[in-house]
């Protein structure tokens, strides 16, 4: 009975403490939600996280804006490099798109802008005064489509050539100026026993396109792109040219499958004298052997063609159309994606990531990596300055093909002419349609 | 009684009913529907009718990538399931430590096939890599090569890390299989004077056609469905040549954006392992 007694008082006397504490608890609760009403939330995916050489500025970035502004809230889902193209498709096929993120330009968000998933910003730009006095000329011309600016420049890209200048010496090689003397050095070297190129498939692809571009204006580029004019000799020169390394043996075994980071690998374990890649992988080399490189001009095709940097703008920042008809969510992922194009997010991504930022903007000499200040003088001396098929000018859909079709090329498989004939079917059927009206 | 007794009975199975509809037959339902259409995930859906089957048997990559699919089955007859059977056979021996070899040889069944590409990326790296290293070190240099790029060995090379990862799992079910075998069976035969191999071949493995049938399945079913290690170690080039029917079926459906023809490949997929599913079950159909 006594037992029975104790029990019963046990039990009541813990309802009343539980009952205490899920008042205090509701008590709370209602103050977090007033308090969440006020809290805008955004999800951000970004694809600058891990190895990412941009990470250490851009990730930390999104987070600075989170913890600065009380009023919203960011949750931020990352997906490293190329993987985020999956990751964003598979959101906005399901209708459950990030309110802001980061991507490409046209040559991999025609299909968002042509189906309304991405917003015409026109308008929130020119809101800002001298908003687009702030950025490189023609960074905004990747996100323009039809006559709508549909994302912010964040990040700008140029191929560089890096020799390692100690490696030449010794072989008693010249830094080549013209493609006849790249091809004596390619020989030269492989006779060595090195590898001439530290490169993937993707630098030969740049050394192909840089070659082409070297008797083109940035309009010439455009009309190719968009089969106003088909590609002829120009084309083909450029592709017999490539073919040739690649059969001379300027590029390493395995260069057809190997990262981009991997090739930037073989050119620190002086295996290679030569790289030719984006600026990005300045950061991957070997800051203690700074003093062997030297940037050079790529070595001109022949005697018609003028020294050319292939240059542009690569990276964006975008807000979903689900937050653009939101007026408070729109606010606020404006709010975010102009700090993430800002000067002083610019200026971190120079001198503290050896990268270009999209922004004219100010930064330290002395800050910023050697390479890097070689490479934006390389690219502020050229006179031709050509945004790259590969990061601008194709249309999507050409993408899927060209760069097989580029590997055929360059294992052999099939001939310039075939190469040639080939790419005009290609844009044909896939014309970059960006610019009509 | 007997009216009330099926009502409950179909009062118990319908919760089970639709979950098994909604999360098994309707996505298979959805994806033959999805391809007859041209869809990118995206925009409307345009109805085609059967041009994505028509498109899929003009296909050359199509037919490339299934061969290479045909070729990981091949390996798996020839290399994974042989193996996997001794490794069973030897801990059907009861050696000594048996249980931590069975362990030890399930270990890659449960590792990531994405450590298992990062090791095997390593190995096959035609610069740094540990196989031409190791070549070159007992001097066949000659051999070395870039293992992931010559078409001669891009291919198999490709499909080695997936035919090593499962032959744990091909031994453990051909393990249980070996257990199931009466004692009295192999001792007869024992009795009878077969030597080591006669008791393999006589006894044993026809005694295993249900279990090594049902390997043969799984293993066709998981090479046909494979894309990561190809995704992982080469995107499926240079150009196409370590695309296989899996890999090619990701890419079309979330590289290239064609989910419609994505879906076709699924399906043709699902037809071809049905298929070759039916006739192993024929062949190997037991009389009892």
């Amino acid at each position: 009975m006594r037992n029975k007694r104790w029990l019963f008082i046990s039990l009541i006397t813990f309802s009343v403490v539980i009952l205490g504490c899920q008042q205090d608890d509701n008590e709370n609760g209602n103050e977090t939600d007033e308090v969440l009403e006020d809290v805008i939330a955004l999800s951000v995916l970004h694809s600058f996280t891990g190895e990412q050489p941009q990470a250490p500025v851009i990730e930390p970035a999104f987070e600075d804006f989170d913890m600065e502004h009380d009023d919203v809230q960011l949750s931020i889902e990352t997906a490293g490099g190329n993987d985020i193209e999956q990751v964003l498709r598979v959101q906005m096929s399901a209708e459950d798109p990030p309110d802001v993120f980061t991507h490409w330009g046209m040559r991999r968000t025609e299909d968002y802008i042509r189906n309304g998933n991405i917003p015409d910003i026109t308008e929130l730009i020119e809101s800002e005064s001298d908003m687009k006095e702030m950025f490189r000329e023609g960074s905004f011309d990747p996100v323009t489509y039809q006559g709508g600016i549909y994302g912010l420049p964040i990040l700008s890209y140029t191929y560089s050539f890096v020799v390692n200048t100690e490696l030449f010496e010794e072989h008693g090689v010249e830094v080549p100026t013209t493609y006849d003397e790249l091809r004596d050095a390619v020989i030269t070297f492989e006779e060595n026993g090195l590898v001439p190129f530290a490169a993937n498939n993707h630098s030969a692809r740049y050394m192909l396109l840089n070659f082409f571009s070297q008797k083109k204006s940035p309009e010439d580029m455009i009309a190719h792109a968009t089969a106003e004019e088909p590609f002829t000799n120009d084309m083909l020169s450029a592709a017999e040219k490539v073919q040739e390394l690649a059969s001379l043996g300027a590029f390493p075994d395995g260069y057809m499958s190997l990262a981009t980071a991997q090739s930037a690998e073989i050119f620190n374990a002086e295996q290679a004298p030569m790289f030719y890649q984006q600026d990005w992988t300045l950061a991957h080399l070997d800051s203690e052997q700074m003093d062997k490189y030297e940037i050079i001009p790529f070595p001109l095709g022949d005697d018609d063609s003028v020294r050319t940097n292939l240059s542009g703008t690569g990276q964006f920042i975008f807000m979903s159309n689900d937050a653009y008809e939101d007026p408070e969510r729109r606010e606020k992922a404006w709010e975010l994606m102009k700090w993430m194009a800002s000067p002083e997010i610019g200026t971190r991504i120079i001198e503290e990531v050896a990268d270009i930022s999209a922004l004219e903007v100010d930064y330290d000499q002395s800050e910023i990596s050697p390479l890097l200040a070689a490479a934006l003088e390389d690219l502020e001396t050229t006179n031709n300055v050509i945004p790259s098929y590969d990061e601008e000018l194709f249309a999507s859909a050409v993408e899927g093909d060209y760069w097989p079709l580029t590997d055929s090329l360059l294992l052999g498989n099939i001939t310039p002419e075939e190469y040639v004939d080939e790419m005009n079917a290609l844009i044909e059927e896939h014309p970059n349609t960006q610019f009509d009206e | 009684m007997a009216q009330k007794n099926r009502w409950t009975l179909v009062f118990f199975a319908i919760p089970t009913l639709l979950f098994y509809f909604y999360f098994f037959i309707s996505p298979l339902a959805n994806t033959f529907y999805v391809s007859f259409f041209d869809w990118d995930g995206l925009s409307e859906q345009f109805f085609v009718g059967l041009n994505n089957y028509i498109e899929l048997f003009q296909d050359p990559i199509f037919y490339s990538a299934l061969w290479n699919s045909f070729y990981w089955v091949i390996l798996v007859v020839l290399i994974q399931i042989p193996i996997a059977f001794f490794l069973a056979y030897f801990l059907y021996q009861r050696v000594k430590g048996f249980r931590l070899l069975r362990t030890i040889y399930f270990v890659p069944v449960v590792t990531s096939s994405v450590a298992i590409s990062l090791a095997f990326s390593f190995i096959y790296n035609a610069q740094f890599g540990i196989l031409n290293s190791f070549l070159n070190m007992i001097g066949l240099g000659d051999l070395t090569t870039d293992w992931l790029s010559n078409p001669s060995t891009a291919v198999t090379a490709v499909a080695i890390p997936f035919v090593w990862q499962f032959i744990g799992l091909m031994m453990i079910i051909l393990y249980s299989g070996l257990q199931a075998i009466p004692d009295d069976l192999i001792e007869a035969g024992e009795v009878d004077g077969v030597n080591a191999v006669q008791k393999i071949i006589y006894i044993i493995l026809p005694s295993m056609k249900p279990v090594l049938s049902m390997c043969l399945i799984l293993a066709i079913t998981y090479a046909f469905k494979q894309f990561d290690y190809v995704l992982l170690l080469t995107g499926g080039g240079p150009v196409y040549l370590t695309e296989v029917s899996g890999s090619y079926m990701y890419n079309q459906g979330f590289s290239e954006n064609n989910y419609g023809y994505g879906n076709a490949i699924a399906v043709a997929m699902m037809v071809i392992v049905v298929i070759i599913a039916f006739v192993i079950n024929k062949i190997f159909k037991t009389d009892d």
